[in-house]
């Protein structure tokens, strides 16, 4: 649809639109992207994301007084970390690759390979009080990161105003409350990829072009996990079910056993369901900015996006020496989805410069989810 | 309220597209029928496997030909177009509920997998039953269309409206849903599905819709006879479809099972089972759908 034919169409509709109450939040939300699901008992507004945004920029979220939300979800990185995984505030390795926060509204579930963890909400807490490994590092230090939080003069504005009409608005859960309603705005639809999606067959290359067309090819399978606005199957909006659509894959990364099998550092969803099946699987990320958030998988072990359609094309990797050695290809939890495809050089090239289409340089630099204490 | 200057068209968009007028996102429902002149229906399906009940992930013995096992994961497809026929042959057209999940406009998902272990692709919530109102009158057939009407064929199903926001019964804009889509697993642990959709569509990307009409719609007629709503089930028998495959092989370098490609020879069997022609495979009479 062009802008005109936009703009037309809103005019003639303009009389059944519904008047937007003062102060209600509105989405700013791309073309084509449908407006997400808000948990009933955070509804967004301003002030909540303003607070949001400050909370998640503010060392005092640490419990050495070090590292913020931002340490691992970092802007420039399309609030990724870009290392292999993250490192904690006081030096313990965290094991899976911090996920890109972008569009993390659409979600059904969050995070690698936990199918209880449904809202950003949660979500928060696990970085923040988690102690295996030490991430922020606050468990148990509940009240001192509140008095830390009312000591500062202008978070007392913004409490009351993010949680109006309550006595005291400085909790744990309200702190989660305005860190989820600011996530909720790192929304990513400015990509070259999108203004080819609106029309602009000028936006990507001729090699971006062909690189699309294998991603949705049948040959390659991408699309069946990697499909839809925010090109990930899990997925979820105000039109969905509330449990939206959620899905795990294992796509033969590792089989250390000849069985199978997963590191036991890492198993997957297996580790919650105890599910046989779930061996190895994890949730499909989105595939927006993977040209900024190397390296890959939820281990990071994967250092490049060739690398990476490499491994798929044989089917699954096959690791030759050392403690995880094993043919992933011959995973029996393999997706039915990953059986190997034969790609020539310049393909593969073109499915990369596809990739690298949906960086949405904006996103990197928006000056709306930047460091407010700076 | 949050200031967007530079994004004003947008959020006048999406004010309008709450009235439900906006064309990306599917057609709109006909208008209701004067409730005074219609008579409420309900078309209750049940899903078969050569008669027995289908479970998601039990495995049935006797399928296809040679007759192997068959363990199904998978059973949902759309429906449009329904209406029930008078003894004379005369067509009423049923107006579907809109219940904002299964039954939009005039299209029906019907959804027999219910999630979970065995069903892994699916969700648990089902959709057995077509619910909406009809003419005053004596019925004793009913027809509806297998399949996703070219209008709304070619949506992005994660921001299309219930029923098609699930990406699992899509393919990509171009060639649109997967009208039918039955997976399970045959003899020899080998995989066998179905999945039923427009060919051929044309078009210089697979991410935008086709430029003209599929070569093949592949959009089935059903029509029932000898059948009452009110006392009735429609069965939906993967056994009947499957009977002439065999489930426990693949051609090489075909998709597994018969996944609607044009030279995929595992659907020169089951394509005239759903009534539909396959390449230069003749249609013949439909057996998915029978009145028991």
């Amino acid at each position: 649809m062009t802008w005109i034919a936009a703009i037309a169409s809103c005019a003639v509709l303009a009389a059944c639109t519904a008047p937007t109450p003062p102060g209600a939040w509105q989405w700013d939300l791309p073309r084509g992207f449908p407006e997400p699901r808000v948990p009933d008992d955070n509804p967004m507004s301003q002030p909540k994301v303003d607070l949001g945004r400050r909370l998640f920029y503010d060392a005092r979220l640490s419990g050495n007084q070090t590292q913020s939300c931002s340490s691992c979800h970092d802007q420039a990185h399309a609030f990724g970390d870009g290392r292999q995984t993250p490192i904690g505030s006081t030096g313990q390795s965290v094991r899976r690759n911090a996920m890109s926060l972008v569009n993390a509204a659409w979600n059904s579930v969050q995070t690698w390979a936990n199918s209880t963890l449904l809202e950003l909400e949660q979500q928060a807490l696990v970085p923040m009080f988690g102690d295996r490994p030490v991430e922020l590092g606050l468990a148990g230090m509940e009240a001192v990161l509140l008095d830390r939080l009312r000591a500062v003069a202008i978070y007392q504005g913004q409490f009351a105003a993010a949680f109006p009409g309550e006595t005291d608005p400085f909790s744990i859960g309200n702190v989660a409350r305005a860190l989820a309603a600011f996530e909720r705005t790192i929304i990513s639809g400015r990509s070259p990829y999108d203004r080819f999606q609106a029309g602009d067959t000028r936006a990507i290359s001729a090699s971006a072009q062909r690189g699309m067309e294998l991603t949705f090819s049948e040959r390659l399978e991408c699309h069946h996990c990697h499909s839809g606005f925010n090109l990930t199957n899990s997925y979820k909006d105000v039109d969905t079910a509330p449990e939206g659509f959620v899905h795990y894959f294992n796509t033969g990364l590792y089989n250390v056993d000849g069985q199978g099998g997963y590191p036991a550092s890492d198993t997957g969803l297996v580790e919650l369901t105890q599910q046989p099946k779930d061996m190895g699987r994890y949730r499909a990320p989105t595939l927006r900015n993977v040209g900024v958030t190397a390296p890959y998988m939820h281990d990071g072990s994967v250092a490049t996006l060739e690398e990476v359609v490499d491994g798929y094309a044989r089917g699954g990797r096959l690791i030759a020496t050392g403690p995880d050695a094993g043919d992933g290809k011959l995973n029996p939890h393999k997706s039915v989805f990953v059986p190997g495809f034969a790609i020539t050089p310049a393909e593969r090239d073109d499915v990369v410069a596809f990739l690298r289409s949906l960086t949405d340089d904006e996103l990197l630099t928006d000056p709306r989810l930047a460091d407010p204490w700076r | 309220m949050r200031a967007h200057p530079t994004r004003p068209v947008i959020a006048g968009l999406l004010a309008a597209a709450a009235c439900g007028g906006d064309p990306q996102r599917g057609v709109d429902a006909a208008p209701p029928a004067d409730a005074a002149a219609t008579q409420a229906v309900t078309l209750r399906f049940a899903a078969k496997v050569n008669g027995e009940a289908l479970v998601c992930g039990h495995t049935y013995a006797n399928v296809g030909t040679p007759a192997t096992t068959y363990t199904p994961n998978d059973l949902r497809l759309f429906v449009h177009d329904v209406a029930l026929i008078t003894a004379a042959g005369a067509r009423a057209a049923v107006t579907l509920a809109q219940d904002g999940r299964f039954q939009r406009g005039e299209l029906a998902l019907l959804d027999f997998e219910t999630g979970g272990t065995a069903c892994d692709m699916g969700t648990t919530a089902t959709h057995t039953e077509i619910t909406g109102s009809v003419a005053p009158g004596s019925y004793t057939g009913v027809s509806f269309k297998l399949g996703v009407p070219e209008a709304m064929n070619h949506l992005d199903a994660s921001t299309a409206q219930p029923p098609q926001n699930d990406t699992t019964l899509w393919w990509v804009w171009r060639s649109g849903y997967r009208y039918l889509k039955i997976d399970g697993i045959g003899g020899a642990a080998n995989p066998f599905g179905i999945h039923l959709g427009a060919i051929g569509c044309p078009g210089s990307s697979t991410t935008q819709p086709p430029s003209g009409p599929c070569a093949a719609a592949n959009v089935a007629e059903i029509a029932l006879t000898g059948f009452d709503a009110a006392t009735n089930l429609i069965a939906v028998d993967l056994g009947a479809v499957l009977a002439t495959s065999n489930l426990a092989t693949n051609t090489i370098n075909t998709a597994p099972g018969c996944l609607s490609d044009a030279g995929d020879p595992e659907c020169d069997a089951i394509f005239p089972r759903l009534g539909l022609a396959h390449g230069s495979t003749p249609a013949a009479t439909q057996v998915l759908f029978g009145v028991p």
